[in-house]
């Protein structure tokens, strides 16, 4: 009956397969898990479930975990058509965290109707530097993209640092290594009273939106090309180097939306410990869907209900915190046993 | 910190300016040793053509089984091997993954450091607040404003001098014997290697089980030696930095050696110069080594395009699968 | 190649076959059994650290307080612990998870939680909040802190009794933050009080928890020549084992870590948490709790002073004895004046006192300290 599809069907339909049999390596993972350390299994999977899926607080808590989620799954897997390793997610988010922060400390004075879009952009134009440093530099002189974004989330990180110890340290803050708090006008607008913002808007306007670009326009078709069949695209005499650079920087765009969400939404204010390694789970995420964008949208949701659930192993189970890390590195590790042969992007 | 003039000598903080030295290079010695031996290891592994993003977890289960089983057993010696073991098992892992079974690196590393920070955190419950004997220094402590310069080495404990002399094993593996050739082979060309007879699978398994394995001892050294005991989440990065710190010291063992002391400098000069009162970012310094690192790659790459390569060519790239 | 995808594909439709038959299963049991689990009178209390309450330190210090409290009121109170949660989203996650299961009284015990404990307090008026070491309160929303600086000044005097030969002391602070400059400042007094050349030196190492930093920072001042050092980090467990090994005393805040330095150790501060987690939580269930800040020290019993070391004299134990009674009198006020800054200006003249609000909002250091802006 498969080989009845073409190619391309039957290739989504194997991402969808392995996404499902990681779903199920999952669950039979924790089982064990729990098993080993005497736990009782129904009762905590069902209440990390519950947790995760199961109400209305559970999701709206799961949706506002999977906004930079999606975000940084979204800035690894457009870049990732072109063949690109973005794992520099994390210091993009940092970066639009700071071009976020910068406007809201200093620009506040700004009309509200122009104060947000501010910050968007600037938060997009920081995060756009952060990729196309890499991207350029891999487009021109094939420097690895993946060192010099690894380094870069080093840098990315320890700005921050910098600015909230020093310049941008609230001196009202008595000492505490934050900024000042933001105005109200300077937080995106949200789903009511919860934290769920317009990043998540954003997010899945991109994945669909990329998915579109991707197939029809000739840019995306480009970058497939780069991706899938570099000599063919030397030999098409593509502009390698403006579109490394390009799709990388588009992809750290929404990397640094991300962190203007975080900033601007859920702190308020700028801090060490804003993210809690969103770009690596992105990373993680994208890879898990083999870069399929409009599949991002569910994985993004069921990874962050996975970590909303993995609250009932603490409340519930009376697991140390430990476990829920111990949980999705083994889920990961089942999920790249499974994932036999070479990546390939779709 | 005071500095000034003393009947004609320099004067820092009540100390002469060479027990300033000695104490920082002492201290930079100390406590860059965790990430050197990390650093070492990964060097091995990525001069095969495989990076390693999983050492933080390697460092951790290190550091926690080292405190176990001194713990448990009152060996230190049983302490450093299970310390290694366990954390190459990890290695192995990941070896396997990606080297037999083709598994993206990167995925691989980054779920290697969750199981390894959840491992160590869950199995080190038991260990955590318990006192044990951690690894002496040779000589006793130095007392006030030492300027024996011979303190700078006998303040050490016996992991952080024998290092020193990994990191000459580290290079003379690479440089001198056959099978560093083939790692150097395997990571440059690893079609070409494969031709020529040299079993890229081995060969890279080992290498990254080597890297696994120092990691360990690394982690060992920040538990039982540095800071005598366990905690979660107590390398604090440091994994990560190695990584980093490899590529500072462009894939040789003993500038990584030299630029892990460099890390620990740095990190005790930001302690030693806010008692000075000077008000240089802590942050700022550290970003130093990493926007060098980006800018030496970069040069390196360009220089030598078309001609060689700045880094192990096959390093991080989607692999070829071979079957030896 | 078509034998291999068939058998991924068999391996992925078992998988997720089982994964169906578990999620039936287990949605379709009795879901609901939280911990601590009891008869719907009883008052269901949360606690959510930072850190693993296996620190030694601040988040050990609350868990004790939460043992105590299930100690001396059972039947009347459950609780439940969520550690090591991230001053992020996700601290908001489990107030909101934790109020959904029935707590009505929650302790957010880190300051970076003020925020989100501001928020979702907005959202449940009905259910009572109390935010350790916070500047601002809300109708529902109290904050509480202990009166540190007063066994700190107690540990000064002790120190400087200990170690009369040379009163060059110490101290390893994370952030330069008022909860630190208390202690600092309140350290030095003492010590000043024994001896008026005592000094302090100061290093932050910018980490709430950082052994490596912990432990070069004693290294470093002991390189110096201190006596001894006091260690203000969450876990000060790094830097009290780094002192022992110096061979330099050794005190510490937030728990007893006498154990840990069974040679040097002189004496510490400790927070007090038993007792007021319970005179909050016997105030909510009387219906009288009111938004303030709860503060207290050696009367209210909200402070403790470590036990003594070895090394600690005779005369250092009648020394302390006396101070801590004379403090819990009132007749001694730690920041009483006449103090000095350490620019040389008089901040508190003779005859006052700092106020309240004042040591809350400490931002400079007195005479003898140095290192410290």
């Amino acid at each position: 009956m498969l080989t009845m599809l073409n190619g391309t069907a039957r290739r989504n339909v194997r991402t969808g397969l392995q996404v499902m049999a990681s779903g199920g390596a999952l669950l039979v993972v924790l089982s064990v898990l729990l098993w080993s350390v005497d736990r009782e299994i129904a009762p905590t999977l069902s209440a990390l479930l519950r947790n995760g899926f199961g109400d209305r607080l559970a999701l709206t808590e799961t949706l506002v975990r999977m906004t930079p989620l999606l975000l940084c799954a979204l800035a690894v897997a457009i870049p990732a058509k072109a063949g690109l390793f973005n794992i520099g997610a994390e210091g993009q988010l940092h970066a639009g965290a700071i071009g976020a922060s910068g406007v809201a400390l200093f620009a506040s004075f700004l009309h509200p109707v122009a104060l947000l879009p501010t910050m968007m952009l600037v938060a997009a134009l920081a995060g756009c530097l952060w990729g196309v440093i890499p991207g350029w530099l891999r487009g021109r002189w094939g420097v690895n993209e993946v060192l010099v974004g690894l380094m870069l989330n080093y840098v990315a990180i320890l700005a921050v640092q910098h600015l909230v110890h020093g310049p941008w340290k609230d001196l009202s803050a008595l000492g505490w290594p934050y900024t000042a708090r933001f105005a109200a006008s300077a937080k995106l607008p949200t789903l009511g009273a919860t934290n769920v913002h317009l990043g998540l808007a954003l997010g899945i306007a991109g994945c669909g939106l990329g998915w579109v670009l991707l197939r029809s326009t000739t840019w995306g078709v480009s970058l497939r090309v780069i991706g899938q069949a570099p000599r063919a695209a030397r030999h098409l005499e593509l502009p390698l180097v403006r579109h490394i650079a390009v799709v990388l920087a588009v992809g750290a765009i929404f990397a640094a939306l991300a962190g203007l969400g975080e900033v601007s939404v859920v702190q308020g204010r700028l801090r060490p410990g804003i993210s809690a390694g969103y770009g690596y789970s992105g990373f993680l995420i994208s890879w898990l869907v083999g870069n399929h964008l409009l599949l991002l949208i569910p994985a993004a949701f069921v990874v962050a209900g996975l970590y909303s659930g993995a609250d009932a192993l603490q409340l519930t189970a009376g697991l140390p915190s430990a476990t829920a890390d111990v949980f999705v590195g083994l889920v990961f590790v089942a999920a790249l046993w499974l994932r036999a042969g070479r990546q390939v992007t779709s | 910190m005071v500095a000034g003039r003393t009947a004609g000598h320099v004067v820092i903080d009540g100390l002469a300016w060479e027990s300033f030295v000695v104490a920082m290079l002492g201290g930079a010695i100390r406590s860059g040793t965790p990430v050197a031996y990390a650093a070492i290891g990964e060097t091995i592994a990525e001069r095969a053509g495989i990076i390693n993003l999983g050492l933080e977890g390697m460092m951790l289960v290190g550091a926690m089984t080292a405190v176990a089983l001194r713990i448990g057993t009152g060996s230190w010696v049983l302490g450093l091997f299970g310390a290694m073991a366990v954390a190459t098992v990890l290695a192995l892992l990941h070896a396997y993954l990606v080297v037999v079974r083709g598994a993206n690196q990167i995925v691989s590393g980054l779920a290697l450091t969750l199981l390894g920070m959840g491992l160590s955190g869950f199995l080190g419950r038991p260990f955590v607040g318990v006192r044990f004997d951690g690894l002496a220094s040779l000589r006793g402590p130095s007392g006030r404003g030492s300027s024996d310069w011979l303190s700078i080495l006998g303040g050490q404990d016996g992991l952080a001098l024998a290092a020193m002399f990994v990191a000459i094993a580290g290079w003379f593996l690479l440089q001198r014997t056959r099978f560093g050739l083939a790692v150097r082979a395997v990571g440059e060309d690893p079609a070409a290697a494969y031709a020529q007879g040299i079993s890229v699978v081995r060969t890279r398994i080992v290498a990254v089980g080597i890297g696994g394995a120092l990691a360990g001892l690394g982690g060992a050294h920040l538990s039982l030696a540095y800071t005598h005991l366990w905690a979660e989440k107590m390398t604090a990065g440091q994994g990560w930095i190695a990584v980093g710190l490899v590529i500072v010291a462009r894939w040789n063992p003993i500038w990584a050696l030299v630029a892990a002391y460099g890390f620990g400098a740095l990190a005790i000069l930001h302690l030693q110069l806010q008692a000075s009162g000077v008000t240089a970012s802590p942050y700022l310094l550290a970003m130093f080594p990493y926007v060098a690192a980006i800018t030496a790659l970069t040069v390196t790459t360009v220089l030598l395009a078309g001609r060689g390569h700045a880094i192990p060519a096959a390093l991080a790239k989607d692999l070829q699968l071979f079957k030896r | 190649m078509n034998k291999n995808y068939m058998h991924r594909s068999l391996t992925a439709m078992f998988l997720a076959a089982v994964a169906v038959m578990f999620a039936a299963g287990c949605t379709a049991r009795d879901t609901d059994a939280p911990a601590g689990e009891g008869d719907g009178t009883a008052l269901k209390v949360g606690f959510i650290t930072v850190g693993p309450v296996s620190d030694y330190g601040f988040n050990y210090q609350h868990e004790q307080g939460r043992l105590a409290l299930e100690a001396a009121m059972p039947g009347e109170v459950t609780t439940v612990l969520a550690e090591n949660v991230p001053e992020t989203a996700d601290v908001e996650r489990v107030m909101e998870r934790m109020i959904s299961d029935g707590t009505e009284l929650i302790f957010a015990t880190s300051y970076g939680y003020l925020d989100s404990a501001l928020r979702v307090a907005e959202k449940h008026p009905d259910v009572t909040f109390m935010h350790c070491l916070g500047t601002e309160q809300a109708p529902n929303l109290g904050t509480y802190s202990a009166n540190l600086w007063e066994p700190a000044y107690v540990a000064g005097a002790v120190a400087a009794t200990t170690s009369p030969g040379n009163v060059r002391f110490g101290y390893v602070g994370a952030h330069p933050i008022p909860p630190i400059y208390w202690i600092l400042n309140a350290f030095a007094l003492g010590a000043q009080s024994v001896d008026p050349a005592a000094t302090v030196d100061a290093v932050f190492t910018n980490s709430w928890n950082d052994p490596a930093a912990e432990t070069e920072a004693v290294n470093s001042l002991a390189a110096k020549g201190v006596a001894g050092v006091y260690i203000l980090v969450d876990s000060p467990i790094a830097g009290v084992q780094a002192a022992e090994r110096r061979g330099i005393f050794a005190l510490a805040q937030h728990a007893d870590l006498s154990s840990f330095a069974p040679n040097h150790w002189i004496t510490g501060a400790e927070w007090g948490w038993a007792k007021l987690y319970e005179d909050v939580a016997r105030s909510v269930i009387d219906g009288t709790w009111e938004k303030t800040h709860i503060s207290g020290g050696f009367r209210e019993d909200y402070v403790e002073l470590s036990p003594f070391g070895p090394a600690v004299p005779p005369e250092a134990r009648t020394l302390a004895d006396d101070l801590k009674a004379r403090i819990a009198r009132g007749d001694l006020d730690v920041f009483a004046g006449p103090i000095v800054g350490a620019d040389g200006v008089e901040r508190v003249p003779e005859g006052s006192a700092l106020t309240i609000d004042q040591i809350l909002s400490f931002d400079w250091v007195v005479k003898g300290v140095r290192g410290a802006r």
